[in-house]
């Protein structure tokens, strides 16, 4: 049953990903991942990891994708259909690494190393303990982070006399 | 066979996020591939938290996110800047940047 479920995502993430390489207007992109963004949620679901799960909806869907729509909002492209390309130039060679990635990839899951796993779900209190307890430091410095991140946007936004 | 296809969905989100980086030539896409390929890094985490039955793979997968928000925080800024300076949300219009640098 859980494997039609899988299959089920696996093929949400293809078609999303195929979507997202071909279409052209950047806000189709941005609904795109969030589809695909739902369907790895489901899949961190499945893996045992509902805190993470949870997460990626509240971050990725709520946070990221916004940010996202902000930035698409701020930028006030004009709509052009039809004449714009939407390769950059000179693609083929990049084009041929991907293939190349592709097949490697292909050959290395066809020797089907199986993992035999029961899957047992980890709690968010479980994950709490550990992010308060051995990485309290790490978390910690990530909140810093953050708070630096505040910092930069507004330097990169500033409009000095020196650059006017 | 659960965990099998979730790494082959890994990899899917991999070619995709690869793809879009380096084939797509506007800016936008760009980020949202490399959000794809930071996603396929957090499938492949929680795959190693549920075949070794560990906490680290989920404390893993939040510290991803939140650098990865840093990081997308800091070059939607500069995409903003790039498309006030420049005129322009394309690849083709930093590879002129790079050009003015060569002169």
């Amino acid at each position: 049953m859980i494997i039609f479920l899988i299959l089920l995502l696996a093929l949400v993430v293809l078609v999303t990903g195929a979507a997202l390489l071909v279409v052209r207007d950047p806000m189709h992109g941005v609904v795109n991942l969030g589809v695909s963004l739902l369907a790895l949620s489901i899949l961190f679901l499945v893996l045992g990891a509902p805190f993470v799960a949870a997460l990626e909806v509240m971050l990725y869907v709520g946070a990221i994708l916004v940010l996202f729509l902000f930035a698409i909002m701020l930028m006030r492209t004009p709509i052009e259909l039809g004449e714009a390309s939407r390769w950059r130039q000179g693609f083929w060679w990049p084009a041929v690494l991907i293939v190349l990635l592709a097949a490697v990839l292909i050959i290395l899951y066809g020797r089907h190393p199986m993992l035999p796993v029961a899957i047992q779900e980890i709690t968010p209190a479980a994950v709490g303990r550990a992010l308060f307890g051995p990485y309290l430091w790490l978390t910690e410095a990530v909140a810093l982070l953050l708070f630096a991140v505040i910092g930069a946007v507004l330097a990169i936004h500033q409009r000095g006399d020196h650059d006017a | 066979m659960t965990l099998e296809w979730a790494l082959i969905i890994a990899a899917l989100l991999f070619l995709t996020g690869v793809a879009l980086v380096l084939l797509r030539r506007n800016l936008i896409f760009l980020l949202l591939g490399i959000e794809l390929l930071f996603n396929s890094a957090m499938v492949i985490a929680l795959v190693g938290e549920a075949r070794w039955h560990s906490v680290t793979g989920q404390v893993l997968v939040v510290f991803m996110m939140a650098l990865s928000g840093a990081a997308l925080a800091l070059t939607l800024a500069l995409l903003l800047r790039v498309k006030q300076e420049l005129g322009a949300d394309t690849v083709e219009a930093l590879r002129g940047l790079r050009e003015e640098a060569n002169e």
